[in-house]
Order: structure tokens, then C-alpha cells, then sequence
């Protein structure tokens, strides 16, 4: 049944990204990358990741998604100003070809997983945020702190480039 | 395969998850529906006068096709927020383990993000168009 659940949501992730590259129309290959974000998000939760299935609801689903949404909005992209892609099918076919080494690659590495097949965790607390915490203020302080000044120059530097210039 | 037994769904969050899922769907069920029905039952006359743009006085101007980019930064201000809250998550349910050295850990994190809030403040950014 685990794995029925996991199959779906990999079937709608799939079928969401192959989507927001196919789709012409810019909002639609938005709303299709939401199926994708929330399927992701269900996977996670499958695996009892807790925070990761938190961060990808209330971070991707809920703000990067708007963001992307607001762009499209902002800068009223239509279907007729996206520029036209006469050979998008076979350039898609060649870029898959290119692709298929690491595809393998990928693919070795899975196989190479332990537990394979068996989608339900094993370790105890596997992804709790209790246990998450833990490690992330007592064995990785310093990357934390760091993420704090991150997040000052992402802040600062939208401030910058958001505010009008001057006219000389 | 094996038989779904009450274990497979012991973890909390995969609950969460469906129940977003099943708020998702009658979400976009009410929408559409109430659109489907909205267009079956409105009356369907078409006369010029009724659907021209209509203004008491001035004459009336198409709306400009533009939105603010006040809207994006404020939009990229949450987000970086949105962040830091997250982070905050973590803390709070280990509060009792990390104990003080946690709380000036976190009090540290806080600080440098007021800075930026300040800095924001500060230059207007909070403000509708008036990035100094």
C-alpha cells in the first residue's frame, strides 16, 4: 500500500514537471510545478521527513510559488510574446540523449541504496524535527549563523535593486 | 506488496499531507463549480450599453496593463521572513534540551535578521513606494 502511495505521488511529480516544461502558456507551466512541489511534499511526509515536508509546503508551495506567480503577473508574459520554438520536441529528444549518462549514474547510485524497494523508514525518529534540532544547534552552529548574514544580503540587496533610479 | 496496517500511517505527517490534499481539491471543486454554475444561471444579453465601460463624468481610460514591483518586494521580504520562521521551528520544540546556549544561539540569528528589518524600515521599504 506504501508503495502504491509512493508510486502515485512519483507519477504526479513526473507528470507536473513534464508539464511545466510542456506547457507554452507561462501561468500553466507555473500550475503545473505546484502538482510537482506538493507531490514532493508527500513524499517527504511518506518518509516521515517532518521538517522537509513543512519547508516544502510553507516555503516552496506557499511563497516561491507565489513569487514565480508574481513575476508572471508582473511582467504580463502571454502566450504571444513567448518566443516561438518551431524545434522544441527534438531539441527535448537531443537534451535527453545528452542526458543519459548521468541518468545512469543516478540510477547505479539508487540501486546501490540500501533498504531498495521498501519505502517505509527503518531508523527510529527518522527525520523527526526533535531529533533535526539537535544536530543542527549543537554539531552545525556555525552553518546556521551563517545563514542568518544569507538572508541579511538577500534582504539588503532586493532593497537595493528594488528602489528607483535616480534621473540624472 | 504488503497489506497496509495501521503502522504504515503512524507517522503524523503523512495525515497532514492527505488532509492538505482533500482541502486542495474541495478548494479548486467550490471554484469551478461556482463558476459552471454561475454561467448557466446569469442571463445572457449582450447589449453594448450594459457592457461598455461605464463612469460618472470624466471620460473613461483603459487601466494600465502594469502592477507595481511594490507587490514583488514585498513578496521577496516574506519569503527571506519566511525562512527565518522555519528556522525557529527546530528550536522551539528542542528548547528544553539546548537550554540557554540555544536561546543566545537563536537570539544571535535574530539579531542579525533584525538588522536587515531595520535597514528595510529605515529606507521606506515597508512603505508603499517610497524606497528612499
Amino acid at each position: 500500500m506504501i508503495n502504491v502511495i509512493f508510486l502515485i505521488l512519483s507519477l504526479f511529480a513526473l507528470m507536473g514537471a513534464i508539464g511545466m516544461i510542456m506547457f507554452s502558456n507561462t501561468m500553466h507551466s507555473a500550475l503545473s510545478f505546484i502538482v510537482t512541489v506538493m507531490a514532493l511534499a508527500g513524499l517527504y511526509a511518506l518518509l516521515n521527513a517532518s521538517f522537509l515536508f513543512m519547508v516544502q509546503i510553507i516555503i516552496y508551495a506557499g511563497a516561491i510559488i507565489t513569487l514565480m506567480l508574481f513575476i508572471i503577473m508582473f511582467l504580463n508574459i502571454r502566450e504571444e510574446h513567448a518566443p516561438k520554438e518551431p524545434n522544441k520536441y527534438i531539441n527535448m529528444l537531443v537534451v535527453a540523449i545528452v542526458l543519459t549518462p548521468i541518468d545512469y549514474l543516478l540510477f547505479e547510485a539508487f540501486l546501490r541504496m540500501p533498504h531498495i524497494g521498501d519505502f517505509t523508514t527503518k531508523i527510529k525518529n527518522f527525520g523527526d524535527i526533535k531529533m533535526l534540532g539537535d544536530k543542527l544547534f549543537r554539531g552545525w552552529l556555525l552553518p546556521f549563523e551563517t545563514i542568518s548574514i544569507l538572508l541579511l544580503v538577500a534582504l539588503i540587496g532586493s532593497i537595493v535593486l528594488a528602489r528607483k533610479r535616480e534621473r540624472k | 506488496m504488503t497489506p497496509l496496517s495501521h503502522m504504515d500511517f503512524s507517522h503524523p505527517y503523512f495525515g497532514a499531507f492527505f488532509l492538505l490534499v482533500f482541502a486542495t481539491v474541495v478548494f479548486y471543486a467550490i471554484t469551478v463549480l461556482a463558476r459552471v454554475v454561475s454561467r448557466r444561471m446569469a442571463r445572457l444579453d449582450n447589449e453594448k450599453l450594459k457592457l461598455s465601460l461605464y463612469e460618472c463624468g470624466p471620460e473613461v481610460t483603459k487601466q494600465p496593463d502594469k502592477i507595481s514591483s511594490q507587490f514583488y518586494l514585498f513578496a521577496l521580504l516574506f519569503i527571506l521572513f519566511d525562512v527565518e520562521a522555519i528556522f525557529m521551528f527546530p528550536w522551539a520544540v528542542d528548547f528544553k534540551i539546548l537550554g540557554w546556549f540555544g536561546f543566545i544561539e537563536m537570539i544571535l540569528f535574530i539579531v542579525l535578521l533584525t538588522i536587515g528589518f531595520v535597514y528595510a524600515w529605515k529606507k521606506g521599504a515597508l512603505e508603499w513606494h517610497s524606497i528612499k
